[in-house]
């Protein structure tokens, strides 16, 4: 029997034919990517150091697919399809090596158990994961999934490949009477059956003459497919990973408002080559529109749709704006709360498009809704957004041992209220709750009251990133006159923007949650709070979780002031907007509205609290758990307060 | 002093035409009568010498006629203190017959004294957060709010009929047009009116059958007629329209100052709101924080039953 | 045609309750000046006009630098020029107000027309327009929500009582302008905002007039009145609601 091997190209003598097509192949293929590159090139050049991050997420995202299986059942099929190819593609390059450069690498146990085993084993983990993936699409039919006739072709085109590829070998092994057929495990249990079935020679050989040309045409045409159609993102999805912004893109750029020749994006060219390459990243799979606020409430954005209708406009009307492709509505309906980006397996980045876009809705054009506008224009020409407040910045501290900074003296730890501390009703009292634990810790405390301005956040998002910019100097010039130690802020949009958006102003200082502070004072016993017992479920604020990354701390809290701390169906990094991001705290919103969806999640869980550390969220919350028949909606802050009052008043 | 009315025939029979001849009357003095009329009419009911100008475009008069009508009916010599009952004839000619005759305009006046010889005029300021007085050392044309000052029972007597003769065109191809919204919110005793909180036309437009019910005319804030729910002479306000019903609904109205002013004289103030905080809750007698859209369907059977 | 708009900054009418207090004066506190509404409405008139007859509107102001707020947003929105009258803050008598535009508008070169906002939110005077259209002896048109750009005239739409009166007029005009949907002010864009902000403003001289008004008295006036909340489910509140509009049907003399 001699060293295990097989013979290339058996039983097909006229097999040099396959160059002609494979030549067509490459340069329907290479013209495919030039295509797609012609449009990336037209990008802006974004930094790209340090590399470091960007390979770990490589590795992470791309090698193994981590965000892919947090689904397990299509994420693991996935992986394993994915390996499946690679293996095989590896097969495949091991044949070419022999047959087109005559090296000895088809032989002995490597052909044993990798050749014809591992390959073996590769096919067959690919069928089963190609037949979950139609069983889902075509059976359970969720609706994030499309149906058109792609969707179809490129699992159905795949699946018979394989499919042929085992009966090429299967035929192979039978007519030559393979004596190490068995380690083709699949493909030999395929030959005993021809046994069965008394197969001929002759006609095993004229099928599998046919079907060997017919697997190589069909295959050939797959890979000729691959720029043409959502399988390129088996190049571009690593691409969009390894392009992908290490910070997760929670920063907004900085826009340059003296030289930008357009400020915002309604041009291809205005978007960065990463926008431009996560285009074609997109495998459709819907997990960002699953996890959309705006989707989910009926409003008409969908982040899939948005990256699709992008890309149809890239390769068909590349040279027109970008107004023609994304609707206004589209664009406005959007939360920002991250929740697309957070769920995409290739890291494609929606929200700094949206906001590009809205950027140059707004500052070009003059657009934005009603409500939104009105909003922008309170931080224009009062320094906050509530429109019709009742109150002053100093307002809500009226009655307690604190006082406004005063120019010239020092300050030890500065509470940022925010706009909602101070002129909305109910987050008046989070500011003063957390101003009573914070003084019973014995905090040198002082706030900013009238120097307080919007941080102008809710311009950014809004995409009026000149006022944003005015904000935001005016915000870090204050700040660089007091000079805090410390800054603590009850608003995780505040903290975002004192905390890491304004690093690009110039801004250096300790900033932290008021529920980083207060967990870190109940651990070095600052304050302690009196036993509680309440059954609480607690709402991660898009902007504390997902953007600055702050989970455990809020619970902590929680816990520590004595709660039952129950989770929602969506918490955490997977948490649901409660509906006022993105300008739309401001807003008049349809039927349905986000924050019920988020309340009946809430309400479901049993607790007896909904807590949460954002006043807008609060708000929300408050609204729509009241609408839901549930119980509570407090701040951590109010909730500790109540299990540490009684402390305070027993020690005097 | 020499004070005068002016005011269209048709709008003699109502309060304020009778108020601003109250109001003369007990300033006293030499007082006349300027009656803008259609049609020549012997005995006029009215106080003080009584002038009845004519012209047949004075019917429902372009502002152009109805400014020249009355700069000749004036005459050469005006009056120290010219009064007009607030309103839409003096929107049309009131400031600009000041201007004319070289005095000062006041408008939304609600209290008129004489203070060691010289009038002094109440009205407010700030969107109603605020009343100023005002003294006058020359002539003044005042514009006098609704409901703020004693009605004359004034007696028909004859008047100096005047034909204005012809007058100088005024606008072109001029048509009027007046909708189902033409209930005259001045006069109404029921009022509902609808704001932003109401979140669209649809939502608005539900207000209708409601104010049907009360045989109420419908109103709007100035957030409802920016959006085009409802026509701009629908809106209550210190900007808008001042309005002093016997029962004036606010559903989803927040509550911005230069409204409730415009509502202050409402006799009772019912407030709907989703929001507790509103300040329109602060300015109503009877409040409701509900979802109109909630509170509606009850309602609307509990009244037709 | 040459349109002249009047332009007022008042002290932000959106301020809470006890934030500017009137103690025989008008204390602002840290109260913002802002472009008045009425004011933001007579600007977009003037640009829908001024686009309409391929002409350019200047923008005019009276009183102290803090106007300049007004006007830097007339040139935001296309003001080809902005001018302010020098004069103090405070009460003005419309009379005395109006002769001094009449005088800045002169020497300004005069106008086709000119556009005033309805009614100013400090001292809610509303007069300014019709007195100045007095004094030019020109035809004065209140309230206008709609203008339209027809041949050498100007198609008006304006409020009155229960709906509109539309009109043709030609010749030099005063405008007083309303809000509403077609009178909604648009937002300026950004680069026409940070170009106004290094555009000059001309500075006037007032001219020297007489006054008819003086302003004797200021003082807090008083809207609140005590509230009796209805609360329950909704289907409470609706029933103790009825009761309440029953009562008032029967008993407070309603239709």
């Amino acid at each position: 029997m001699g060293i295990p091997h097989r013979v290339v190209y058996w039983n097909v003598p006229d097999h040099a034919w396959m160059y002609l097509p494979f030549a067509i192949l490459c340069i329907v293929f290479a013209y495919g990517v030039w295509r797609r590159w012609r449009v990336w090139a037209t990008g802006r050049r974004m930094p790209l150091r340090p590399w470091g991050p960007r390979l770990r997420r490589l590795l992470s995202h791309a090698g193994l697919q981590s965000r892919v299986v947090r689904r397990p059942l299509q994420g693991y099929a996935h992986l394993a399809l994915a390996v499946a190819f690679v293996l095989l593609f590896i097969g495949t390059v091991v044949v070419a090596l022999k047959a087109d450069f005559g090296l000895p690498v088809m032989q002995g146990a490597f052909y044993l158990w990798f050749e014809s085993a591992t390959l073996d084993a590769a096919g067959l983990a690919g069928i089963i994961a190609l037949a979950i993936f139609l069983v889902r699409r075509y059976a359970l039919r969720p609706s994030a999934l499309g149906r058109e006739l792609p969707d179809f072709l490129v699992p159905f085109t795949l699946l018979i490949i394989l499919i042929t590829g085992f009966l090429l070998q299967s035929l192979r092994i039978y007519a030559t009477h393979d004596p190490w057929g068995a380690y083709s495990f699949v493909s030999y249990g395929l030959s005993a059956l021809y046994a069965a079935w008394h197969l001929s020679t002759p006609a095993a050989l004229i099928i599998h003459r046919s079907l060997w040309w017919f697997h190589l045409l069909l295959a050939f045409s797959f890979l000729g497919a691959i720029p043409y159609s959502k399988l390129f993102h088996l190049f571009m999805a690593p691409v969009a990973i390894l392009l992908s912004d290490p910070d997760g893109a929670t920063k907004l750029e900085k826009l340059d408002l003296e030289h930008s020749e357009r400020l915002g994006a309604n041009m291809l060219t205005d978007f960065t080559v990463k926008d431009l390459i996560d285009l074609d990243a997109c495998t459709e799979c819907g997990r960002c529109e699953e996890a959309c606020p705006a989707f989910a409430s009926g409003k008409p954005l969908s982040p899939k749709r948005l990256i699709l209708d992008l890309r149809e406009h890239a390769h068909e009307r590349p040279l027109e704006p970008l107004t023609a492709a994304i609707k206004d509505e589209t664009l406005f309906a959007c939360t920002t709360c991250r929740a697309c980006m957070e769920a995409c397996p290739v890291d494609i980045e929606h929200v700094p498009k949206i906001v590009g876009m809205r950027r140059f809705r707004v500052m070009e054009e003059g657009e934005m809704p009603t409500g939104l506008a009105e909003a922008v224009q309170g931080i224009e020409e009062r320094g906050h957004p509530f429109r019709g407040a009742q109150a002053s910045r100093t307002t809500w501290m009226e009655g307690l041992p604190i006082r406004e900074w005063q120019p010239g003296e020092p300050c030890e730890t500065l509470l940022w209220v925010g706009c909602a501390g101070a002129f909305d009703p109910r987050a008046q009292k989070v500011a003063r709750a957390l101003t009573q634990l914070l003084l019973a810790m014995g905090e040198d405390l002082k706030v900013l009251g009238r120097r307080e301005s919007c941080t102008g956040d809710p311009a950014r998002r809004a995409g009026q990133e000149y006022l944003y910019q005015m904000q935001a100097e005016e915000n870090v010039k204050t700040l660089k006159d007091v000079a805090p130690r410390r800054i603590v802020t009850m608003c995780p949009h505040c903290l975002h923007q004192l905390r890491d958006e304004y690093r690009d102003f110039g801004a250096d200082f300790e900033v932290v949650h008021h529920s980083e502070y207060l967990q870190a004072a109940l651990v070095t016993g600052r304050i302690k709070a009196a036993a509680g017992g309440r059954r609480i479920t607690y709402h991660d604020p898009c902007y504390l979780g997902r953007y600055e990354g702050v989970f455990a701390a809020p619970r902590e809290v929680l816990k520590a002031a004595g709660g039952d701390v129950v989770e929602m169906a969506h918490h955490g990094p997977d948490s649901f907007c409660c509906g006022a991001g993105g300008g739309w705290a401001f807003r008049e919103e349809g039927v349905p509205r986000v924050n019920r969806l988020r309340a009946k999640e809430a309400v479901a869980t049993g607790a007896e609290v909904v807590a949460t550390g954002c006043p807008f969220c609060l708000s929300m919350m408050t609204d729509g758990v009241k609408a839901e028949g549930g119980g509570e909606v407090e701040d951590i802050a109010e909730i500790l307060w109540t299990q540490v009052a009684p402390e305070v008043t027993a020690r005097g | 002093m020499r004070s005068a009315v002016l005011a269209r025939l048709l709008d003699l029979g109502e309060t304020p035409a009778r108020e601003a001849m109250g109001l003369m009357e007990a300033l006293g003095g030499e007082m006349r009568s300027l009656i803008l009329a259609s049609s020549a009419q012997d005995a006029v009911a009215a106080v003080g010498d009584v002038h009845l100008g004519v012209h047949p475009a004075l019917e429902d008069p372009d502002p152009e006629i109805a400014y020249l009508a009355a700069v000749r009916l004036i005459g050469d010599v005006p009056p120290d203190l010219l009064l007009l009952p607030e309103g839409p004839l003096f929107e049309m000619i009131g400031a600009r017959l000041a201007g004319h005759f070289g005095m000062s305009a006041v408008r939304d006046v609600d209290e008129v004294t004489a203070e060691s010889g010289a009038i002094v005029l109440r009205k407010g300021a700030y969107g109603g957060k605020a009343n100023v007085r005002l003294r006058a050392s020359g002539g003044v044309v005042a514009g006098l709010r609704a409901g703020a000052f004693p009605a004359a029972d004034p007696q028909p007597q004859t008047a100096s009929i005047e034909d204005l003769g012809p007058l100088a065109e005024g606008g072109k191809e001029r048509r009027t047009v007046r909708d189902t919204s033409g209930d005259d919110l001045g006069r109404a005793k029921v009022i509902v009116s609808g704001g932003r909180g109401l979140g669209s036309r649809e939502g608005y437009e539900s207000l209708r059958p409601f104010a049907s019910l009360l045989g109420a005319s419908l109103g709007a804030s100035r957030a409802a007629v920016d959006e085009g729910w409802a026509s701009p002479s629908q809106q209550v306000g210190i900007t808008g329209r001042k309005v002093a019903p016997e029962l004036y609904l606010a559903i989803g109205i927040s509550g911005a100052s230069q409204h409730l002013s415009g509502m202050s004289g409402s006799r009772t103030v019912i407030a709907v709101n989703r929001d507790e905080h509103a300040p329109i809750f602060e300015a109503a007698d009877i409040g409701l924080v509900a979802d109109w859209y909630q509170i509606w369907p009850h309602l609307q059977k509990a009244l037709e039953g | 045609m040459r349109i002249l708009c009047f332009v007022k900054a008042i002290l932000d009418p959106e301020a809470p309750p006890g934030a500017i207090r009137f103690p025989g004066k008008v204390e602002s506190g840290d109260v913002s000046t802002v472009l008045g509404p009425f004011e933001g409405n007579a600007l977009e008139l003037a640009l829908q006009i001024s686009e309409a007859s391929a002409g350019s509107f200047t923008a005019v102001a009276m009183g102290d630098g803090a106007q300049d707020v007004a006007l830097r947003k007339a040139l935001a929105l296309g003001a080809g020029r902005a001018a302010r009258i020098d004069v103090a803050t405070g009460f003005v008598d419309p009379l005395g107000a109006a002769r001094r535009l009449e005088a800045a508008a002169k020497e300004l070169g005069g106008a086709d027309v000119y556009i005033f906002g309805r009614q100013a939110g400090d001292w809610d005077m509303g007069v300014t327009a019709g007195l100045f259209a007095g004094l030019l002896d020109l035809p004065f048109v209140p309230l206008v929500q709609q203008a339209e750009v027809a041949g050498e005239g100007l198609r008006l739409r304006r409020e009155i009582p229960g709906g509109y009166e539309e009109s043709l007029r030609t010749g030099p005009i005063v405008l007083s302008v309303t809000n509403g949907p077609r009178t909604l002010m648009r937002l300026p864009k950004v680069k026409d905002v940070m170009l106004a902000n290094r555009k000059p403003i001309d500075v006037l001289k007032p001219a020297e007039v007489g006054e008819n008004l003086t302003l004797a008295e200021i003082a807090q006036a008083q809207v609140t009145r005590q509230s009796r909340m209805i609360t329950g489910d909704a289907a409470s509140q609706a029933a103790q609601l009825a009761a309440e509009l029953r009562r008032f049907l029967v008993t407070g003399g309603g239709n």
